[in-house]
């Protein structure tokens, strides 16, 4: 055990002062930002340009249907809901958020202009930011045109139209038809659903959160198992291309160095872990208070992140015991990092039916158990038996791994040469017995 | 002759080539032992069989007259023929890591390290990075790793190879200080004149099987030929007591008649008014025993 740790310790040490993981720990939160950067900065040019969003909308009532009466009633019909995918989010943003496209569906105005001619000329004039006309033959040709300004990217295409809309319909209905009935029709239905889950007790809904945490925890997993596990199968490649590896098993057995650098690997990779959630998670959530971590919802996409990360990790190293150098050792690999994305690739029907045969069954296979498991994690409620099966396979696939792993990495660091044919490595796994 | 490590009909196969094939030998304590062979004998499968690295199909490998298992890797010392250091760590901590890995505490670890590399003249580089050396320091770096976690026995697989004559003399001095301190060495090579300066005993293999095994002086004696090599001028005249004579360098090789002594050739020669500044007892070397024994061995093989 003693000798493990001596292992782990210099693997970490190792690990955490190569330039590209300093890079990568320090980096990602980094380039996040500028992303964040980009997002941010793109929304206050947006709303630059939209001060003229702030100005009036033309009207060009030729065919004579609009009922100005009407406006006031149309426009507030069509402020907007609170939507349901926000009502997680803390309240403080949630009210800024409303309250903003509340105040720019309020701030709709529109002006009326009696001939083309004049609101052409507004327009050209930027009095008003586009002008709707409601031609002479609307009835039959059910076209209503609008002129406005930009196109491209980010440019607001229609604005005021669901208003517009809404006031043709309104103005039509009017006294044609039964009042109470003609709001129902120009007012479209609202939904109101409630979720019944297989045990038929009303679900109370996805929060985002439930989402968020597991769906993290997926991505920093692949980028660990991409990168840190990456870094194992190189140090195990390095090692054996300059030979160092022949001094390591005459002071350690095999199985301890397997095991010592995976661990120090691991460490490695929740001190990465640390870093991004210091830099980059900590600040999100203390800007949003109301943000509540389910904690058993976090901690079993924790265990699954570990028990993934050490499975990945023993088959990198044992990968790289295979190959003469890194480039060999790492065509090996490969075959381990596609079944680690394998599950993100049916991510679309997991998402549907966490609970279904395909996310079952994906859960039970060892090499896709932690990405599935954390995927279902946070697409549904997943039984509690569920989780402990997948966990137990991928526990006992774990430790058969590791003795897999170590009899390969006996047999593989001392061989040279060619690279081993898959039936090779069959047999020498039967004579290390 | 107390056995520090004892080897028992040890056979070990891989896939179709029989690598070992039931070798015995034992490596007394506290000697200088060499294991000699051409290449692809079997030697670092030997070692590293001797190092646990690989387990013997068959046979028994026991230390201190109890089977080999990995707890004893603290205890054997091993630099493989085929080197490679962590090059970018620095000496100080690579010394300390190989040390430690040995079971030996840090801090004595540090000592140890401070304290060889001192031994060979290389204390100022403890703080530089592996690369930043050249080959010949690297490679005395290399041996300084193996005696870093003192240990009790040590397996030198071509120890000497890539030394300029002064890193050499200070290597073997080394060899030497650790013998003293009742060190067992275990050394593989193919330079012949090193094993007849340093070893006491030595097994020589060829094509997984042992074909020589006994004190260096011993096998040096029983393959020595039964000549005398004299350094005179001229050699003529019929001498009853000498078989024949070869010419060899500046003097004659004499091979004496079966049941005549070397005394009473000199004698002979004496007598015959023969000047002769000097005489020995002809030498095998060492090299010409190896070619020797294998070729014989081959021959038995081919038949």
């Amino acid at each position: 055990m003693n000798k493990i740790l001596i292992v782990a310790r210099r693997e970490y040490l190792a690990t955490v002062r190569r330039k590209s993981f300093i890079i990568l720990t320090l980096g990602m939160p980094v380039f996040f930002l500028i992303i964040a950067g980009i997002t941010a900065g793109s929304a206050i040019l947006a709303s630059r340009r939209g001060q003229d969003t702030g100005k009036p909308i033309g009207i060009l009532d030729e065919a004579g249907i609009l009922d100005v009466n009407l406006l006031e009633a149309v426009k507030t019909s069509a402020l907007p809901q609170k939507p349901r995918a926000l009502e997680d989010l803390p309240n403080m943003l949630q009210e800024m958020a409303w309250q903003e496209s509340l105040k720019r569906a309020k701030a709709l105005e529109f002006r009326l202009y009696p001939t083309r001619g004049q609101a052409q000329a507004a327009f050209e004039r930027k009095d008003i930011r586009a002008y709707y006309a409601v031609p002479q033959d609307y009835l039959e040709s059910g076209k209503i045109e609008l002129t406005a300004r930009g196109s491209g990217f980010m440019a607001e295409e229609r604005p005021g139209w669901t208003v517009v809309n809404r006031w043709v319909q309104a103005s039509l209905l009017k006294g044609r038809v039964e009042e109470g009935l003609a709001e129902r029709l120009w007012k479209p239905p609202s939904l109101a659903s409630s979720l019944f889950d297989e045990k038929g007790a009303g679900s109370k809904g996805r929060r985002l959160t439930d989402f968020l945490v597991p769906y993290l925890f997926m991505i920093l997993f692949l980028i660990a198992v991409l990168g840190s596990a990456g870094y194992l199968l190189q140090g195990v490649a390095e090692e054996k291309e300059n030979r160092v590896i022949e001094i390591l098993v005459s002071s350690v057995t095999p199985n301890e160095l397997l095991a010592g650098k995976v661990l120090g690997l691991g460490a490695a990779g929740l001190t990465q872990l640390l870093v991004w959630v210091v830099i980059g998670v900590l600040p999100s959530v203390a800007t949003m208070p109301a943000l509540d971590l389910r904690w058993s919802q976090a901690g079993v996409a924790l265990l699954f992140f570990l028990l993934g990360f050490f499975l990945f990790g023993t088959l990198m190293a044992g990968s790289g015991a295979l190959g003469n150098n890194y480039r060999e050792s790492q065509q090996l690999s490969i075959i381990w990092t596609i079944s680690a994305i394998v599950p993100t690739f049916m991510l679309t029907a997991i998402l549907q039916q966490p609970n279904g045969a395909l996310a079952r069954v994906l859960s039970y296979i060892p090499l896709t158990a932690p990405v599935t498991m954390m995927i279902r994690n946070g697409a549904g409620e997943v039984p509690a038996w569920d989780i402990a099966l997948s966990a137990a396979i991928l526990g006992a696939s774990l430790v058969l791994f590791i003795r897999l792993g170590g009899k390969l990495f006996r047999l593989g660091i001392l061989m040279y040469g060619k690279k081993p044919s898959l039936p090779e490595i069959v047999r020498w796994l039967r004579q290390a017995g | 002759m107390i056995s520090k490590i004892t080897l028992q009909d040890v056979t070990k196969q891989f896939d179709s080539k029989l690598a070992v094939d039931r070798v015995s030998f034992q490596v007394p304590g506290g000697a200088v032992f060499g294991l000699l062979g051409p290449n692809g004998a079997g030697k670092t499968t030997l070692i590293r069989m001797l190092m646990d690295i690989l387990r013997p199909d068959s046979g028994s490998i026991l230390y201190d007259g109890s089977r080999l298992t990995s707890a004893h890797k603290d205890r054997i010392a091993y630099l493989p023929e085929e080197r490679g250091l962590y090059r970018k760590e620095t000496v100080r901590d690579l010394l300390e890591y190989f040390a430690v890995l040995k079971g030996v505490s840090r801090q004595q670890a540090r000592a140890r390290a401070l304290e060889y590399l001192a031994k060979l003249d290389m204390s100022d580089t403890a703080g530089r990075k592996v690369e930043e050396l050249s080959k010949g320091n690297q490679q005395k770096i290399q041996i300084a790793a193996t005696f870093v976690s003192d240990p009790e026995v040590i397996i030198l697989d071509e120890p000497f190879s890539g030394l300029d004559p002064l890193n050499l003399r200070l290597v073997k001095r080394l060899l030497a200080e650790e013998k003293k301190r009742g060190k067992t060495i275990l050394l593989s090579t193919h330079q012949m004149n090193q094993v007849e300066e340093l070893c006491d005993r030595l097994v020589m293999v060829n094509r997984g099987r042992k074909v020589l095994d006994g004190p260096v002086a011993e096998i040096m004696e029983r393959y020595a030929e039964p000549a005398l090599v004299l350094e005179c001028a001229a050699l003529d005249g019929d001498i009853p007591e000498i078989e024949r004579a070869e010419r060899q360098g500046n003097g004659w090789k004499v091979y004496p008649r079966p049941g005549v002594s070397p005394a009473a050739v000199l004698r002979a020669l004496l007598e015959k008014g023969v000047e002769i500044d000097g005489f020995q007892r002809a030498s095998t070397p060492l090299e010409e025993i190896f070619v020797k024994v294998v070729e014989a061995g081959e021959g038995v093989a081919h038949e």
